[in-house]
């Protein structure tokens, strides 16, 4: 289990993984795995709309 | 530094889609220069591979351009010419990361693959790429900034509609084939609306071709419509829909479906993480248009899009390319390239 940055709910993770993007259950916003021991949860990188190609 | 002058050498080399064999002849003579096995198949694809069997990591990007000469010249560390950003500095970044690695020992395979034919419709060099190699990671090289990992493209439909009618008195009855075209765009543009861009279907009309006597409606009106599918929806399942709506002819011009790749596959975290290493600060990006990673995904869902330059400018004549950005690219591939070999031989 760990703390959302975002709205500091609880949130539990099967499985995870360094690295991994996970959803808070209660606010939405997308985190992201940076330690499993502790279990720490960061704001997850940002996502842009782009064009081109 | 040789991995600048490659990188100026084959943006002076303008090469619009159809036109690449100068450039798939120079990229072919640079590799048998520096002692690889280069292979430059039919459609002008330029081959190169490194070590044996499995894993098979392919690094793959384009060697055509849009057309429209832009002079080539070197500002301080900015590059100007057609292709700076689309896609030449993401090839030449892909081949430079590449050419680290000849004498480095490595279980599997590294393929390197300049295509031919992106900027036109169908693909044909990827197309025939694909029917000879095997991939289960491909890094595809587009411009995304050194900081941008490239994880979705949405599919196109291009069409050509042409709704008839009966050369007539514009004064009487009869259906009037450009009316017919505007209740259709009217019913088409509310379809499938999601929460933005990438998530919506966009419609956009390309060409409209009506003509006739001030006082006499056209027989036809011919339409070309260039639809942008979201990811999850099949461009089969849109234009199923579009024949129930259409009261006219169609013909399919092109048609293939969205790509995205999960933010935790392998290759997407694999790049945060050497993008960090880099003292950058990663950002995803989801592109409105498409590219060859919609043919590729066909391979395998290990796909990524990385490369420098600001996709903005993508066709544009303002295209450049900045050096520190493309060199500071050519380390994260080669970071990015390391680590999965590293996974996957585990």
């Amino acid at each position: 289990m760990a703390e959302c940055p975002e709205c500091s709910c609880i949130i539990e993770i099967e499985n995870p993984e360094v690295g991994d993007i996970v959803e808070c259950s209660e606010c939405g916003i997308e985190l992201e795995i940076i330690s499993l021991d502790p279990l720490i949860l960061e704001i997850a990188p940002e996502e842009e709309e782009d064009w081109g190609e | 530094m040789e991995e600048v002058s490659l990188l100026k050498d084959i943006i002076k080399i303008y090469s619009p889609s159809e036109k690449e064999k100068e450039v798939s002849d120079y990229l072919f003579n640079f590799l048998k220069k520096k002692g690889f096995d280069v292979e430059q198949d039919k459609e002008w694809n330029i081959i190169s591979k490194l070590g044996s069997g499995p894993p098979y990591i392919l690094l793959t990007s384009h060697m055509d351009t849009v057309t429209g000469e832009i002079p080539f010249r070197s500002d301080g560390n900015k590059i100007y010419g057609r292709g700076a950003c689309d896609a030449k500095s993401p090839l030449a970044a892909l081949l430079s990361a590449f050419i680290r690695f000849k004498n480095k020992k490595f279980k599997g395979t590294l393929i390197f693959a300049g295509v031919t034919g992106e900027e036109a419709p169908n693909s044909r060099g990827t197309l025939e790429l694909m029917r000879k190699i095997k991939a289960d990671f491909i890094f595809l090289g587009e411009p995304g900034s050194v900081d941008g990992i490239t994880i979705g493209y949405k599919g196109r439909l291009l069409l050509k509609l042409i709704f008839k009618g009966k050369a007539s008195h514009s004064s009487s009855e009869e259906e009037n084939p450009v009316l017919k075209f505007i209740d259709f765009s009217n019913k088409i543009s509310k379809l499938y609306k999601g929460d933005n861009l990438f998530e919506s279907l966009s419609y956009s009309p390309t060409s409209i071709y009506a003509q006739s006597d001030s006082n006499v409606m056209p027989s036809e009106c011919r339409v070309t419509i260039d639809f942008r599918v979201p990811p999850g929806l099949s461009h089969q399942e849109v234009l199923k829909e579009i024949k129930v709506l259409l009261d006219g002819e169609i013909e399919l011009v092109e048609g293939v479906d969205g790509v995205i790749t999960s933010k935790n596959n392998i290759l997407v975290k694999t790049l945060v993480k050497i993008i960090r290493e880099n003292g950058f600060s990663p950002k995803y990006k989801k592109k409105t248009g498409s590219s060859d990673m919609n043919l590729l995904v066909r391979l395998t869902d290990n796909i990524v899009t990385y490369g420098p330059g600001d996709s903005s400018l993508d066709h544009t004549d303002m295209e450049y390319i900045d050096t520190d950005e493309y060199l500071k690219s050519i380390d994260i591939l080669e970071g990015a390239i390391s680590e999965i070999l590293g996974i996957a031989s585990l």
